[in-house]
This record gives structure tokens, C-alpha cells and sequence, in this order.
């Protein structure tokens, strides 16, 4: 086979030089796929748009103009409305829809509610209703970008900002008002026309759309359904939950958020007014919006507005320099203690006991584990293993100190070998986010699952089913038997994981301003999985070859496994570093460890907010299939918002907690709630 | 239609190892999207063209035979580098291996383009079995979209158009906008327009089909930059 005498093109548009006429010109074909996410979002889920000449033939008073956005929700038109000469935006939904008589139903009654809604912020609709396969919405042409835009490019002021949302609020108090709730207020859905006022779209598309908010997690093909959770009320990601007008209230208040600031809060958000020249006053206003109960946010969307207006109308400036003035003090003082003490290390010389109880310091072997858990347990009155009402089990895990990450000549030896790709930036930035080596120490005890939550445990509080490995999962092919309830939940996204701790603490009774389940801090997961060892897998120097602790087997299949089904650690933990790969609760960053180089981290938990580690979490443990990631050191991450068939969770508690639940005999009660 | 598109290349996967024809179809559509960029990359590692070919085949059914989709985490967030990945480790196995048994061969990919392959390797690049990889990647990502734009102005009856316009597209057209709009019984004006749609709707197919190989939706324009870089590297040989 011998290659053909090469003759370069040049492109007859850009005059770029290539070599494969067959493909044609990489620079100008390229650039068609950026130009088209600038004018509208390409969704791998948009159903084909129909045809024009079709659609024109379906619907002969309409003229067809052109095509000016797409989604999963359908396509929309520029149109002529010819009999009254004038410009509209026709909405077109995926014929399915039409083929769906109950939705039909819906969609009609719906649009009754909407036609009846009319405020200069709010994109009226003309006209609903059905064209051979194809229902169809007929709106207001709105010359204007969506506010998504104008965030990108930071063309927003802060008084854009809260003009924006002050309008937002009286559009949707009207809205409100005749029981309508949107559902999904974000940048795209609201139109900025040039004269600077706002346009809101798709009123009641969301729930139109979604015959149950089960829709919202639809595994299907292509996996990322829930796009947008950011904006979505926490009410809104638990499928139990009933969501009103205040959800659109808690979205509201992240678009302010983010027009403010650039980028939407996340956990434990740093305030508007220290990312920016902001009166601080907003602050309390986007933290009540902001408010995960439904019943501690802005109970209208009219004391949203009002707040909002008296910001604007009484501006201080006094505020934004004090605020940022303190902003710099607080630089000053940290840069002075800093450059007065070189070790800004604060904690406790090692060893250091907590109530007069020895803590557990790595290294200690499987007996002495023991006794740090029954010293700890007699000191709380607590078991050492702990069954809650949902029957699933917890170990006591003491307070103490370990040595987390790696230094830095090691670092290269302790690279796993089976995932060593050199020039694989991505498995090189895990390996580098190791180091270096520091001192942990965790003060407080804490209960951690034994098992990792299994298909059964999350059955009972969501009513959704979840997972890969399941009858009527993606990954039925592949099961071993039919009944699955004890192997462990994964396909499931981080923020799932989250969804379940609350409603297991619901479900026990405790209060939301007591600490309950939650998912445990990466600093917590590795002291319990290592349970005093030092090696660098828990069962020694070696991978599990022999199948006895984390696989079964080195070539069993690419599957989950019965939970509980090898040896569990010194702490009597299973599945630590097999199974399935396990989210923590801490935000990521390669450079976590790097704020530890000269002091102890004591009960670390993670990066402020998501920012440094582009919003993603920390997953520490291996999975089938994988040998490498068994290793203590080994540290991973994933997007919250998105699953994995390689990743589950086990929850934890906080010890005190526990307690308080045993004294008051709450926990033990049968759990009569939830059906069975 | 003949070919499912809205498919990311991981659910591909897993539909390739279930059973029955959609199985056999996802399989050699497998083979067919990701053939080229890994016969480049052996290619290049010295393998002749006889060997590269046997190795890719060998690759591929193992590939989708050993369930590597569950290996789908985070780290190999894009298709592209886990595949690379995955013939890395194959390769050095398949090395280490000397004196394995010659597998039987597997079926045969079909529509193989050899000749092209080749005259894309011989295009000047810096050579390496890296560049080689993904310059052919960014052309499967083309040919791919263009296959679809074809069969979807086939499926509405305008083969004609798109076969026509095509070079107007892709910087190729040697043919003035006026002559071949009397080819199509169309105005200047019109075949403008029909050429700006279709501009359109290959970039929209084009990002689609890029997004399918990636985890994350925000990688989408970083990734597109990449593979347009691929193909627009300086000569340099």
C-alpha cells in the first residue's frame, strides 16, 4: 500500500492550506461548530429539527423565516404571521409529544393558564395548539440575547444585575398569582433586549414537559438530562418533594447571583460583595433566596422585589468600601501572622489526647484499633457498632491522626502502574494532587457505614430506581443473579448521594439544625479506610491478587459485588477500596494538600467552594475492575451533577449525634413511616 | 435511517456488548468511527500498514469484548484520550507478548478507506504516533458529521442540494455560485441561502458530534480547538 503523491487545497473561503479535499477545510468547518454555540445551545438531545418546506406546508398562515434556537424541548422559529403581517416565535415541539394523548391533554390545559398571563416581562403566548404531528406554541418575537450571554462576555453592571432580577420578581409575582410556576428560571431562559429590559421565556414548559420530576434524572442515552442543576431548588432534585412558587425564588436568587459574580454559587459560596464591588447588603438578600427549606426563603416573589428595590433606591457606598476594606484588613492580618510565624501550624503537638481520651495515631494494628472504638464508645455511651431504623449498620470511628498524600521523591514510585499513561495529563494531575505528605488530625468521632449504601437501603427513601446493575438497568446483561438489593447503588450523581443523607435524617426524625447524615469528609473516609495501617493498600504492600479484601477475583467480571462479601478492615469497614469508587463530601483541588505543606490539617474539609477543581467532588476508593485505585493514596474526582456506573457512597454520622438519637430512643423506634 | 446517531460513543459501547444484531450493528459502527485515528497512531509506532491493520482489528474486538466501558470514569472524561489509552495498554501487552497465539481473525471491518489513511499519514506533521492519532480523529469526527448532514438532506429528498453545495461548505468549490445554481434550477440568491442552512446544520451536527465523546459539556469548544489544531499544524517536513 503506498501513499498516493501529496497536493495541498486551499480553501476558497479563508484560504487556509489542507491536505484532504474529502473532509474539506478543518479551519472553516471547525469554526461552524463554535459559531453555533454563540447564537444558540446544541444539545445532544435535540430531536432533528423538521424540515422547513414540511413545516411550511403544516402550517400555511405562517411564513418561515428561519430557525433561531433548538433543544431538548423542541425548535424555534422566526415566523411571519401572514394574515396580520406580523413577527413571531413559533415553538415546535418533538413529535413524540403529539403521539402522547395524556400529554396532549395537558398541554392544552396549560395553555389556557398561560394565555391568560400577560406582563411586559414575561414573553406572551400568542397561540397553542396542533399541526398534523407536531404541537406548537405561537409567542412574541423578542429581539434580544439571552442573559447568558451578557454574563459570558461580563457585560452586566451590579445595577444591571439587580434591575434584571427586580424585574424577574414582578414578572413572576404575576405569574405566581395565577398558580403558575416556572421551574426553570436560568440565563437561558431570559432575554435581554437591547434596550436593557429583561424578557422571561418558556413559562410552564418545564412542568409541561416533565410528566413526573422523574424525567429530570432520565438515564437515557447521553446521560446528562439534568443539565442545569445549579439552578434547581434542593427541593426540586428530591423526587419526593412538592416544589411551588418558591422554587423559581431559589433560582431567581442564583441568577443573581451569577449575574453578579460571573459564576453561580455553590456550596458554602463565598459572598457576592468579596468577589466584587457589591453593595453587602445583597448578600443577605441572595443567602434568604438562597435558603435549602423552602419555608426560610422569601415566602413572594413581591418581598424579593421589595428588598431588592430598597437596595437599589438607598445606595451605600459606605458599605462596599467597608466591605471591601475588610477584605483587606483581613489580608493585612493574615500576610503579618503569616511572615511572624513561618509554621503557621496551630494544632496541638501530635498525639495531643481530646477529653483526656489517647487519640487513635496511625500506625496501630487491628487490636488496638479495636480498643480506640471501645474507649471512645464507653466514653459516649454509644455502641461500637451502631444498626439505625433503616437497618443499616455504622462503626464508632475515633478521633486521631494519620499521614495523608505522598512526598514528593516518592511520588513517582507510588504512581499505580496499570493507569500510567505518560502524556495522560489528566491521571498525572491525580497522581501530583497527592502531594505532599502532611499531618491530619480528626477531633471528632464519627459513625461511618460498614457497607457501602446498597440498591436496597436507597430503595426505601427514593422512589426512583437508580443503577447500573440492576433488572432493567443499563447493565442487566452483566448480572450474576437476578436479585440485586445487596449490591451496592451507583449510576447515581453525587448530589443524589447528598438527596439521600437528608432524607434519611428526615426519615429518623432529627432536626434539620442538628448535624445528620451526610457523606463523610475525604479526611474521614482515608483515616477509616487505612484503619492504622500505613501500607499502601490497607491489607499490606500488595494488590489484592489473591481476591481475599477487595476483589473477588483478578479476573472476575467487570461487575458490583454482593456488599459485605470480603474481609472487612481493622475498623470492620468492607468494600473500603473496592467495589465501587465512593464520593466524599469535599469539594475538589489538585492543590488541597499543597495548603498543608507546613501545618496540620485539622478535620479538613476541602477547598471553600468548588472553583479551584472546576466543581467537581472528591471520590476516593477503587472499583471492579480496577486494581489500581485500591491504593490509600489514591484520589479521584467527578462532576457532581453527572453519574457513574464505577461510583457509590456510604453515609455517615456525626458520634454526638448518635448519642443523642440512643438517649432518646428515637432511632430504634420501628420505622413506621414510608410504607412498609 | 440506517445509522443511530444521537449515541454518545460510550452507550455505543455498551450497546456493542449486549447481544443480537443491535450488537453487531453497534460493533461495526465502532470499528468504522474509530478505525482510522488508531491505524494512524500504529501507523506510526513503525508497524507496517499489513500489521497496523491486524492490530487495530485485534484491538477492536477486544475493546469491545471486555467490557472496558465499565472503566468509564472521570479521569478518561473524553472518549478520544480513553481510547488512546486503551491501545496504549494493548499495544505494550500485545509487545511484552511475543509469542502470542495468532487469534483467529476476527470479522472484517468493512469500508475501510487504506488509501486515504495512508495519504493522511504522509501529510507533513511532527511525526509523532500522537499527532498522527488525532489528526485522523478530527477527519473521522468530519466524515462523520458529513455523513449525516448527507443522510438527512437524503431522508427529505435533497440529495442533489447537498451533493452540490458540499464543496461550497468545504473550501473545495471550483464551481461558481451561478453555474450551479442552474445545475439546481435555483437563483443565485436561493442557493446563498440554502448554503448558509446548511453551513448551519453542519455546525450544529459537527458539535453534536463532538459532544457525544465527551463527558462533560463544557470540554465542547476546548475540544473543538483541539481537533481544529490537529489538522492545521504548521508544515513542518
Amino acid at each position: 500500500m503506498s501513499a498516493s503523491p501529496l497536493s495541498s487545497f486551499t480553501c476558497g473561503q479563508c484560504g487556509a492550506s489542507f491536505w484532504s479535499q474529502a473532509e474539506g477545510c478543518p479551519e472553516c468547518l471547525f469554526q461552524l461548530a463554535t459559531d453555533v454555540a454563540l447564537t444558540e445551545h446544541a444539545s445532544p438531545h435535540a430531536f432533528t429539527v423538521p424540515d422547513q418546506d414540511r413545516l411550511a406546508a403544516l402550517m400555511p398562515d405562517f411564513e418561515i423565516l428561519e430557525l433561531i434556537g433548538r433543544g431538548g424541548m423542541g425548535a424555534v422559529f422566526k415566523v411571519r404571521q401572514i394574515r396580520l403581517n406580523r413577527t413571531a416565535a413559533l415553538k415546535v415541539l418533538p413529535p413524540e409529544r403529539a403521539a402522547d394523548p395524556a400529554f396532549i391533554e395537558r398541554f392544552f390545559r396549560e395553555a389556557q393558564a398561560l394565555a391568560q398571563l400577560s406582563h411586559p416581562n414575561i414573553v406572551d403566548v400568542f397561540d397553542m395548539g396542533q399541526r398534523g404531528s407536531y404541537l406548537y406554541i405561537l409567542m412574541e418575537y423578542v429581539d434580544g440575547q439571552p442573559v447568558r450571554t451578557a454574563i459570558r462576555e461580563k457585560r452586566l453592571t451590579a445595577s444591571d444585575a439587580l434591575r434584571i432580577a427586580a424585574d424577574l420578581c414582578a414578572a413572576l409575582a404575576c405569574a405566581h398569582a395565577r398558580g403558575l410556576v416556572h421551574r426553570d428560571i436560568k440565563p437561558e431562559n431570559v432575554l435581554l433586549k437591547p434596550d436593557g429590559r429583561v424578557k422571561l421565556l418558556d413559562f410552564g414548559l418545564v412542568k409541561l414537559t416533565e410528566d413526573s420530576r422523574i424525567d429530570r434524572f432520565s438515564l437515557t442515552e447521553g446521560a446528562l438530562r439534568m443539565g442545569t442543576p445549579q439552578y434547581m431548588a434542593p427541593e426540586q432534585l428530591n423526587p419526593a418533594a412538592s416544589i411551588d412558587h418558591r422554587a423559581d425564588l431559589y433560582a431567581l436568587g442564583v441568577l443573581l447571583y451569577e449575574m453578579l459574580t460571573g459564576l453561580p454559587p455553590v456550596l458554602n459560596y463565598t459572598p457576592a460583595s468579596r468577589r466584587t464591588a457589591v453593595d453587602s447588603r445583597i448578600d443577605r438578600v441572595v443567602q434568604r433566596a438562597l435558603q435549602e427549606s423552602p419555608a426560610d426563603r422569601y415566602q413572594s416573589a413581591d418581598d424579593f422585589r421589595r428588598e431588592i428595590e430598597h437596595i437599589r433606591q438607598t445606595p451605600n457606598r459606605r458599605r462596599i468600601t467597608a466591605s471591601v476594606l475588610t477584605t483587606m484588613l483581613g489580608l493585612a492580618l493574615v500576610a503579618t501572622f503569616w511572615l511572624r510565624s513561618p509554621r503557621a501550624d496551630t494544632a496541638p503537638p501530635p498525639g495531643t489526647p481530646i477529653d483526656g481520651i489517647p487519640i487513635a495515631v496511625v500506625p496501630f494494628d487491628a487490636v488496638e484499633a479495636h480498643a480506640h472504638q471501645e474507649r471512645w464508645a464507653r466514653h459516649l455511651r454509644v455502641p461500637v457498632q451502631w444498626t439505625n431504623s433503616l437497618g443499616m449498620k455504622f462503626a464508632l470511628i475515633p478521633p486521631g491522626e494519620y499521614t495523608r498524600g505522598v512526598p514528593d521523591k516518592e511520588i513517582a514510585s507510588w504512581i499505580p502502574p496499570p493507569t500510567t499513561q505518560p502524556g495522560e495529563p489528566a491521571v498525572l494531575a491525580l497522581i501530583h494532587s497527592q502531594y505532599p505528605a502532611h499531618r491530619v488530625r480528626l477531633t471528632k468521632p464519627f459513625y461511618l457505614a460498614i457497607t457501602e449504601t446498597t440498591q436496597a437501603q436507597f430503595d426505601r427513601l427514593i422512589d426512583f430506581r437508580f443503577g447500573f446493575f440492576r433488572v432493567g438497568g443499563a447493565g442487566e446483561s452483566r448480572l450474576a443473579e437476578p436479585d440485586t438489593r445487596d449490591l451496592p447503588i451507583e449510576t447515581l450523581a453525587w448530589v443524589n448521594a447528598d438527596v439521600f443523607c437528608r432524607k434519611l435524617s428526615e426519615f429518623e426524625g432529627i432536626p434539620s439544625d442538628e448535624s445528620g447524615y451526610r457523606l463523610p469528609t475525604e479526611g474521614e473516609w482515608e483515616f477509616a479506610l487505612r484503619a492504622g495501617s500505613t501500607t499502601p493498600y490497607w491489607f499490606g504492600n500488595d494488590m489484592d491478587r489473591e481476591g481475599l479484601f477487595e476483589i473477588s477475583s483478578v479476573h472476575a467480571p467487570i461487575r458490583t459485588r454482593r456488599v459485605a462479601s470480603l474481609r472487612p478492615n481493622a475498623f470492620g469497614l468492607y468494600d473500603m477500596a473496592g467495589n465501587v469508587s465512593e464520593y466524599c463530601s469535599d469539594w475538589w483541588s489538585p492543590d488541597e494538600f499543597k495548603k498543608y505543606a507546613d501545618r496540620c490539617a485539622v478535620d479538613p474539609s476541602g477547598p471553600q467552594d468548588g472553583a479551584p477543581g472546576g466543581f467537581q467532588r472528591v471520590v476516593r476508593g477503587g472499583y471492579f475492575g480496577d486494581l489500581s485505585r485500591q491504593h490509600s493514596n489514591a484520589r479521584s474526582r467527578h462532576d457532581p451533577s453527572v453519574w457513574s456506573n464505577t461510583i457509590g457512597f456510604r453515609t455517615a454520622i456525626d458520634a454526638r449525634t448518635v448519642a443523642r438519637l440512643i438517649a432518646t430512643g428515637s432511632a430504634t423506634r420501628p420505622a413506621a413511616r414510608n410504607g412498609d | 435511517m440506517a445509522r443511530q446517531f444521537h449515541t454518545t460513543s460510550w452507550s455505543l459501547i455498551a450497546r456493542a456488548q449486549a447481544d443480537g444484531d443491535t450488537a453487531r450493528g453497534a460493533t461495526a459502527e465502532i470499528c468504522q468511527q474509530y478505525w482510522h485515528p488508531l491505524y494512524a497512531f500504529a501507523r506510526r509506532t513503525g508497524q507496517s500498514a499489513h500489521e497496523a491493520e491486524d492490530t487495530v482489528q485485534d484491538f477492536l474486538v477486544h475493546f469491545v469484548e471486555h467490557a472496558i466501558v465499565a472503566r468509564a470514569d472521570a479521569e478518561r472524561g473524553r472518549f478520544r484520550t480513553f481510547l488512546l489509552a486503551s491501545f496504549r495498554q494493548f499495544l505494550a501487552r500485545r509487545h511484552r507478548d511475543q509469542n502470542r497465539q495468532k487469534r483467529s481473525p476476527g470479522p472484517k471491518v468493512a469500508h475501510v478507506d487504506f488509501e486515504r489513511a495512508e495519504r493522511l499519514l504522509a501529510a507533513p506533521g511532527d511525526g509523532s504516533p500522537d499527532h498522527a492519532f488525532e489528526r485522523a480523529w478530527a477527519v473521522t469526527q468530519l466524515d462523520l458529521a458529513w455523513q449525516r448532514l448527507e443522510t438527512e438532506y437524503q431522508a427529505s429528498g435533497k440529495a442533489e442540494l447537498v451533493k452540490c453545495l458540499r464543496p461550497i461548505i468545504s473550501g473545495t468549490a471550483t464551481t461558481p455560485i451561478k453555474e450551479l445554481g442552474q445545475q439546481l434550477a435555483l437563483s443565485e440568491g436561493a442557493v446563498n441561502v440554502a448554503a448558509h442552512r446548511m453551513r448551519r446544520r453542519f455546525g450544529e451536527i459537527l458539535r453534536e458530534q463532538v459532544a457525544l465523546t465527551l463527558i462533560s459539556p463544557d470540554e465542547i469548544d476546548d475540544e473543538i480547538q483541539r481537533l481544529r489544531a490537529a489538522l492545521s499544524q504548521p508544515v513542518t517536513g
